[in-house]
């Protein structure tokens, strides 16, 4: 029976709880480490104990994200017996079979304690000079002779710890740095020294450290009078040549890195240098995959049949709407996020789907990966086409032409408030301009078209799934689906606030309230095809520089809407806007900008600098009163200003 | 936006960073590999 020898008392700190966790985690890792040197440091990774004590459901915890919590609070309480490392991300920590926290890393500790186990004195073998051979030769001779052979007497060796079935065994492989590229040796092999020694004298040789190996040639021992020992050929040792350190790197043309730096160093200052090379190795080894921000190898990326994207797309299309990978995972392979493999069947999952692009497209975020297919109704009612939304919102990619950023706060944390245009009102929009850029995920596959947002209305209790469309060609971006939340509790000229959340995709939204209020504003009456003032009693505060109200804009009531072909052309829009918001003077009509924003937003949208570069940027019919700023004159076209 | 290097990894160099891939048994985001790669490229040019 395997008995452990010189078992310590080891002292955990922490709580009871963290004390029992901290003393079975030792117990483990001493078991894993039972053949190692008493000071030989050994390391687990936090994720490898996590998995090992909740597979075995320790302290009832099954969930592997309140066991990690709980694991490193454990170890990190007793600093004594656990060192705490993390490298690449990695928690680890390490502490040695006598229950001391190891504190030399571990490159530089002997690891063979056995020299000092079984011969205290040991020291390097040195190989004697020629004239030195012989004087030992001879003090051998006469040493044998005169006291019978001797053998030292061995220490017993210490009996291991634990058997190794014993040892917990991760499912996954803890990430190990490779051991560093041994110098090769150029030097010849060196010739075994001959010594000639008489037959009957061999000498007994104390264990020791086998540094230098002596073969022994066995001679008569006559020949060792007759013959004169002979001058060995002593070959001189060849320095090892250790390849030559390169420390300084060209990354490109007078960019060169100094390999010495620390790690954190390097990335703060070649990053991107760094991270150029990199891509342009993995991108062009078909090894390497990725899906978003993660890499893989394609021969460990788990496989889809034809049969299981059918079944995928079959349950988005019964869900009704986009689904998330863990939905997919959990409802069709019954696959639970504490389990081992889960990072890896998720990323084979998302992997395989972005590459059948005809049946799936990702609309998800970084924290939450979100799928849909064809078939799947539309987010949002638009009242216009979404090429046609896009095409409106096109002048938002042009920096010049948006509005400065209407955010609040700092990233992550960011609020914004935002006046509802009529444009945006009656198709339930939002612009993806620069406020919303960032304020909204960023795509995460290059070839992402849109995300879906959820947006908790605070204020009603209810979630708004909306769907934001990123800009691409001649398209600008813009956020549908909110149309239900705006026409059910707001008017144009309302003011909405909304927040960041500590998910990317998800956001609230609510709007000012105000007193209760009943006010006549602009309607588009689908009935009769005609704008109509009409009363409404709503209780949202509202911009009034931007409602629409029949004592601004009373020209416009009972007008019809401009034809496609008319409202695609920005002069024709703006034309239409003066003269139901100037004031008429003569043959031409005058406003100021703060007047024409609300009404010209009702065709199609612009931001104030867009409509300051159209009315400022050579069509003639537009001109600007020198005498007051953001006030500008119209004169239709065949009227004498041509 | 990255700067373009001129340094492209050799064989070796992807293989250690495959190998490593491998033995971490799951993917790995990519600042994770930046880092791995950093410390291989040490490795490899005996900076380390």
């Amino acid at each position: 029976m395997v008995q452990q020898l010189n078992q310590q008392t080891i002292e955990f700190e922490g709580t009871d709880q963290e004390q029992a966790v901290a003393g079975e985690i030792f117990n483990l890792m001493r078991m894993f480490g039972f053949s190692y040197a008493a000071n030989r440091p050994i390391r687990q990774t936090l994720p490898n104990l996590v998995q090992y004590l909740s597979e075995h459901k320790f302290q009832g915890i099954e969930n592997a994200e309140e066991m990690t919590g709980l694991v490193d609070k454990a170890l990190t309480a007793s600093p004594k017996v656990f060192r705490r490392e993390e490298e690449n991300g990695i928690v680890a920590f390490v502490t040695t079979k006598v229950g001391i926290a190891a504190v030399i890393p571990s490159e530089q500790v002997d690891h063979h304690s056995f020299r000092t186990r079984l011969y205290a004195d040991a020291k390097p073998v040195v190989t004697p000079t020629p004239a030195e051979q012989a004087a030992q030769q001879q003090a051998s001779n006469r040493a044998a002779e005169a006291n019978p052979l001797q053998l030292p007497t061995a220490a017993p060796l210490p009996l291991p710890t634990a058997a190794s079935a014993a040892r917990p065994v991760a499912a996954t492989v803890a990430p190990t740095t490779p051991a560093k590229a041994a110098p090769v040796p150029t030097a010849a092999p060196k010739k075994p020294e001959t010594v000639a020694v008489p037959a009957a004298a061999k000498p007994t040789t104390p264990m020791r450290p086998a540094e230098v190996e002596v073969a022994v040639e066995v001679v008569e021992a006559a020949s060792v009078v007759a013959t004169p020992i002979s001058e060995p050929e002593r070959v001189a040792p060849e320095p090892v040549t250790a390849p030559e350190a390169v420390r300084e790197l060209e990354l490109a043309p007078d960019v060169v890195a100094d390999l010495s730096l620390p790690t954190n160093q390097l990335l703060s200052e070649y990053g991107s240098y760094f991270r150029s090379s990199l891509l342009k190795g993995i991108a062009s080894d078909s090894r390497f995959v990725n899906f978003a921000n993660e890499w893989y190898l394609e021969e460990m990326t788990g496989r889809y049949s034809k049969g299981d994207l059918r079944r995928i797309r079959e349950y988005i299309l019964e869900v009704g709407g986009p689904v998330t990978d863990a939905d997919i995972l959990a409802d069709l392979y019954n696959k639970r996020t504490n389990e081992g493999d889960y990072t890896p069947t998720r990323f084979a999952l998302d992997y395989r789907l972005a590459k059948e692009k005809k049946d799936f497209e990702f609309v998800g975020t970084v924290d939450e990966r979100i799928w849909t297919t064809a078939g799947v109704p539309a987010i949002g009612a638009t009242r216009h086409k979404a090429a046609e939304i896009g095409t409106d919102y096109k002048y938002l990619e042009d920096p010049n032409l948006v509005d400065s950023n209407e955010l609040k706060g700092e990233p992550g944390k960011y609020t914004w408030e935002h006046i509802l245009t009529f444009y945006e009102y009656e198709n339930g929009v939002l612009p993806y301009d620069v406020s919303a850029k960032a304020l909204f995920p960023k795509l995460l596959q290059e070839d992402q078209k849109s995300v879906i947002l959820r947006f908790e209305a605070t204020q009603l209790g209810v979630v708004y799934n909306a769907e934001l469309r990123y800009p691409s060609g001649n398209r600008g971006g813009w956020i549908v689906g909110l149309e239900s939340f705006f026409s059910d509790n707001l008017v144009p000229g309302a003011i909405l606030v909304v927040r960041q959340t500590n998910r990317t995709n998800q956001f609230t939204i609510e709007y000012k309230q105000g007193e209760e209020q009943e006010a006549r504003l602009l309607f588009w009456d689908e009935r009769r095809q005609k704008f109509v003032f009409r009363p409404i009693i709503f209780a949202c505060a509202i911009n009034k520089e931007e409602a629409l109200t029949p004592d601004r804009y009373s020209r416009i009531d009972g007008q019809k809407r401009l034809e496609e072909s008319e409202r695609k052309r920005t002069d024709f829009v703006l034309a239409n806007a003066f003269e139901y918001a100037g004031q008429k003077q003569g043959d031409t009509y005058y406003t100021l900008l703060d007047d024409l924003y609300p009404i010209a937003n009702i065709e199609r949208p612009f931001s104030r600098n867009y409509l300051r570069s159209l009315l400022t940027s050579g069509n003639n019919q537009f001109r600007v009163d020198e005498t007051t700023p953001d006030a500008f004159f119209y004169k239709p076209a065949g009227q004498g200003r041509r | 936006m990255d700067e373009n290097s001129t340094l492209t990894p050799t064989a070796e160099q992807l293989e250690k960073l495959a190998e490593w891939l491998r033995r971490s048994g799951r993917p790995q985001s990519a600042d994770t590999l930046l880092r791995r790669y950093i410390e291989i490229l040490k490795e490899t040019n005996n900076a380390k």
